[in-house]
């Protein structure tokens, strides 16, 4: 009897968790006139990929895709390069103010630049920095902390052996750094960049804050310029949201196979 | 804990001039960026909100505490409070309490339709908070979504849930749980796995099995990655911003107005970044509160293991 509870609240579980993946799917195969009529159908008869054509002959789509990949891409870069040689200084030395910047760290993790919104919209007004790709790749760097966070456990399980060499054979620290530990971590801080290009891909709210035209704006934010335009455009705003999840799966899929294991938040 | 000793920086051999600069070269550029990209604008919004200031007049006035005088006596601030620490518990309590009996039956060998939910809990991570809005807003479309076909199918009215407050902060709650409901599972699923499996077969030995063995063998095993887990959820759904943006807009009306929501509007819909950074930083407070307590329950666990190590 609590078995047979406990596998119908597992299927009920299920099917709260699938279907509104069901739904979005389905309503981004049907026709424009078809998502807006009642009785409301479940599966599409005909299904069609018009919804996807019409958002891919957009012209602002391929705008809102271009910018979504530079930003990601290059927010990654920063954040990746910049952390990791952090978390290499704090794995590595012992200095004054260590465990300070360590809660520093965490602080800013945790406690996203969401709560000075407007002195961040200043800042970036004063700098030039509105609607411009640059100022989102510089606002969202700031993710780097948890690049740190991520990078020093893994770097301090890295065996001091190989840098002692390196340093016996007369190799510089930045050498070091660049040829001996980051080549041995490589798998560690691509999935970390590749975790950071997944975010950067999926954020709204920077976006939101710091563009308001439209040929700098981001996926997350073009998709959402679809909701305003003629009431909720279903069908569109769908095959936007699928077309938005592929990168994130081909993203999910290689940091599979580089193994989630390498990389672990320090304690 | 041998490792962690072990990879302990040690005192500089060689070259010491090099090596007490050594670090702060390393760790100088990330701490740059984040005092001018983070640090920065968190000490300029203290200032900001400490005036009279709106979006493009320069003439911004010194006003002392009069915005958080304010605070105390806007009702929509109260109400976005109270909004926030219902969606926050909301949260906590749906997702660590799911959780927790998700990775329980995961954690059973061999059981039916484990990879399926496996995967069922991993997808919306994949969908944006963004997308996971637009997604549950047209779920609780009226009358086109799929709730309201569902209730139709079943011979019962529409309902309009986003238009009245109660239903619409239960699907802010939904959307809340749907994309957090993974995560949540794999940290407490990891912590289950960490258990001892002789303590597991003493506890069935003593009779400590079913509701017994949870309660008086896992809980006390897992409390403290329970607690961290809540946490997060807690820190997460302060920072909801995009998903009641999205989703609700705040609305109807003020109904599910939260700080993050109520401090987006004040200072772009009403062009008041004094009296927004106000709202921003009592919403800081709670961020610091929270991440305050992560840091004590970290050093906490730390302590544990350092007492506890053979």
């Amino acid at each position: 009897m609590r078995r047979l509870v406990s596998a119908v609240l597992l299927i009920l579980l299920a099917g709260f968790l699938l279907f509104p993946v069901f739904w979005v799917v389905s309503t981004s195969l049907k026709t424009g006139p078809e998502t807006f009529r009642l009785p409301v159908r479940w599966l599409p008869s005909p299904a069609t990929w018009q919804n996807y054509r019409e958002v891919l002959a957009d012209p602002r789509v391929h705008g809102y895709i271009g910018n979504s990949l530079v930003t990601a891409l290059a927010s990654s870069l920063l954040a990746t390069v910049l952390g990791a040689m952090a978390a290499y200084g704090i794995a590595r030395h012992r200095f004054p103010g260590r465990s300070l910047l360590l809660g520093a760290v965490l602080l800013v993790h945790l406690c996203p630049n969401l709560v000075s919104m407007a002195a961040l919209y200043r800042l970036a007004v004063n700098l030039h920095l509105l609607n411009s790709l640059v100022g989102l790749v510089l606002v969202k760097g700031a993710g780097l902390s948890l690049a740190i966070w991520l990078l020093k456990g893994y770097f301090e399980s890295l065996p001091r052996q190989y840098e002692e060499m390196a340093m016996a054979d007369g190799c510089g620290s930045l050498a070091i750094f660049f040829r001996i530990v980051l080549p041995l971590r490589l798998k560690g801080v691509l999935v970390t960049a590749l975790f950071f290009f997944a975010q950067s891909w999926k954020s709204f709210y920077i976006p939101l804050l710091l563009t308001t035209r439209v040929e700098k704006m981001t996926l997350p934010l073009g998709i959402y310029q679809f909701v305003g335009e003629h009431g909720f455009d279903a069908g569109r705003i769908c095959a936007l949201c699928m077309l938005s999840l592929i990168p994130v799966l081909f993203l999910l899929v290689a940091m599979n196979r580089l193994g989630w294991e390498n990389v672990r938040p320090a304690g | 804990m041998f490792e962690e000793r072990n990879n302990l920086p040690r005192r500089p051999v060689a070259g010491s001039g090099v090596a007490t600069v050594g670090p702060y070269l390393w760790v100088t550029p990330a701490l740059a960026y984040l005092l001018f990209f983070w640090g920065y604008p968190a000490l300029s919004a203290v200032g900001l909100s400490l005036t009279d200031a709106s979006l493009g007049s320069e003439a911004a006035r010194f006003t002392g505490l009069d915005n958080y005088a304010r605070l105390l006596r806007d009702s929509h601030f109260w109400l976005a409070l109270k909004n926030t620490g219902v969606l926050l518990a909301g949260s906590v309590v749906l997702e660590v309490a799911l959780g927790f009996w998700v990775a329980l039956y995961l954690n059973r060998s061999s059981r039916f339709g484990k990879g399926l939910l496996t995967a069922a809990l991993l997808l919306p991570w994949l969908f944006s908070e963004l997308v996971t809005a637009l997604t549950w807003r047209w779920i609780f479309h009226e009358p086109f979504g799929l709730l309201n076909a569902l209730l139709a199918r079943l011979g019962f009215e529409g309902v309009p849930w986003l238009s009245r407050s109660g239903t619409a902060m239960a699907a802010l709650l939904a959307a809340s749980l749907w994309q957090g409901l993974g995560m949540s599972t794999l940290v407490i699923l990891a912590a289950l796995k960490g258990i001892p499996s002789r303590l597991a077969d003493l506890a069935v030995l003593e009779g400590a099995v079913g509701w017994k063995g949870i309660r008086y063998v896992t809980l006390p095993q897992i409390k403290g990655v329970l607690l961290l887990d809540a946490l997060l959820v807690a820190i997460k759904s302060l920072g909801a911003f995009t998903l009641v943006y999205a989703l609700t807009g705040g609305g109807p009306g003020y109904g599910t107005e939260v700080l993050a929501t109520y401090m987006y509007r004040l200072i772009f819909t009403f062009y008041e970044p004094g009296y927004g950074s106000a709202v921003g930083l009592s919403l800081a407070c709670l961020f610091l509160l929270l991440v305050f307590l992560v840091h004590l329950l970290q050093r906490e666990s730390r302590d544990l293991e350092a007492g506890g190590a053979p």
